[in-house]
């Protein structure tokens, strides 16, 4: 099939963002790579047909993307079949504390203890909201006032939900290790 | 140093390698199929659209139906023959073979085994189907055929 400019351009893009955008989706969907992978490529074919609309500045596009990405994320973990719960006679013992990560300090905890999965597993805590903030201004490095625009919210509620988000991560983190000695030391 | 940006490249660290080399055809298919769908959908309501326009003049055109047309509504025709279903049972049988951690698999489509999983999705194939070893990272996963899940929250009917 013949390819179009508006292909060729698409092609272009893609090739130039789309590691970024899925590697920033699994963030958002707290390491749940295959739910990032369909948010990504729900958002590039919606892209694709909104291309010439927004292809005249490669930042728009990339907004127009994000846009996607983080209404679609919070459409699908409204979904009622999140809601449903497994009970099983004992938890998975996901979260490990222990592996090589960072140095360094991060308010209350030793950050040479968290290793992915734990972050991970504290990201998964948090609200798909409060997530979506903590990534567009940390992780994506988007303004206040850009991450509002996309989250469709108040400027306010942007840097409270950024901040609580970012405490709560320590918060979990913190309890984490505390567990992780806990459990070494019997 | 920014900590939080830290943090959360470790979350990546077993996640989608930054430097791999991406191939647009698929994203380009999957742009062309919606964008098809939507012209469609928009061809589909011009036509409703002119539908409309045609039969609400013969429907309020008064003085009596015209030829051809019966002037009290008609019952849909219901057809007697029994309509093919067209399903197939499928039979289960109990699993027996290794378990995922994180997953208590109680039964299986016969012929069927459980060939991978973690913590996001399990799979499930025929076992004349050998997912290769090499296939069973993430990012050939949404290619095989999968069930996705979470081990507290479970997704259902997610066939890749």
């Amino acid at each position: 099939m013949p390819r179009s400019p508006r292909d060729e351009e698409f092609s272009a893009f893609v090739q130039a963002r789309r590691v970024e955008l899925l590697r920033s989706a699994c963030l958002l969907t707290a390491g749940d790579t295959h739910l990032a992978e369909d948010l990504v490529q729900t958002a590039l074919a919606r892209l694709y047909v909104a291309w010439p609309r927004v292809r005249r500045s490669g930042k728009q596009a990339v907004a127009y993307t994000w846009r996607i990405v983080v209404h679609a994320h919070i459409d699908e973990v409204r979904r009622p079949r999140w809601k449903r719960e497994q009970y099983v006679a004992e938890p998975p013992d996901e979260v490990g504390f222990g592996g090589s990560g960072l140095s360094g300090d991060l308010g209350g905890f030793d950050v040479a203890l968290v290793n992915g999965a734990a972050v991970r597993a504290a990201l998964a805590e948090l609200a798909p909201r409060m997530r979506a903030a903590v990534v567009l201004r940390h992780w994506l490095d988007f303004s206040v006032e850009e991450t509002a625009d996309l989250l469709n919210c108040s400027e306010g509620t942007v840097k409270s939900q950024t901040a609580k988000g970012v405490a709560r991560l320590r918060e979990l983190l913190a309890a984490g290790e505390d567990e992780d000695v806990i459990e070494r030391s019997l | 140093m920014n900590t939080v940006k830290d943090l959360l490249e470790l979350a990546l660290e077993d996640g989608p390698d930054a430097e791999r080399v991406v191939d647009p055809a698929g994203d380009v298919a999957r742009g062309r199929r919606l964008l098809r769908q939507r012209r469609l959908a928009a061809g589909g309501g011009v036509a409703a659209a002119a539908a409309v326009g045609t039969l609400v003049p013969v429907i309020l055109g008064g003085g009596g139906a015209p030829s051809g047309v019966s002037p009290r509504p008609s019952t849909p025709a219901v057809s007697t023959t029994p309509v093919a279903q067209g399903h197939r049972s499928i039979a289960l049988v109990a699993f027996n073979g290794d378990q995922v951690p994180g997953y208590q698999v109680a039964e299986v489509p016969s012929g069927w085994v459980i060939q991978g999983g973690n913590p996001y999705a399990l799979v499930i194939a025929p076992r004349a189907i050998q997912i290769r070893a090499s296939t069973r990272s993430w990012e050939s996963w949404s290619s095989c055929c999968s069930l996705g899940t979470r081990p507290l929250r479970p997704r259902v009917s997610r066939i890749r």
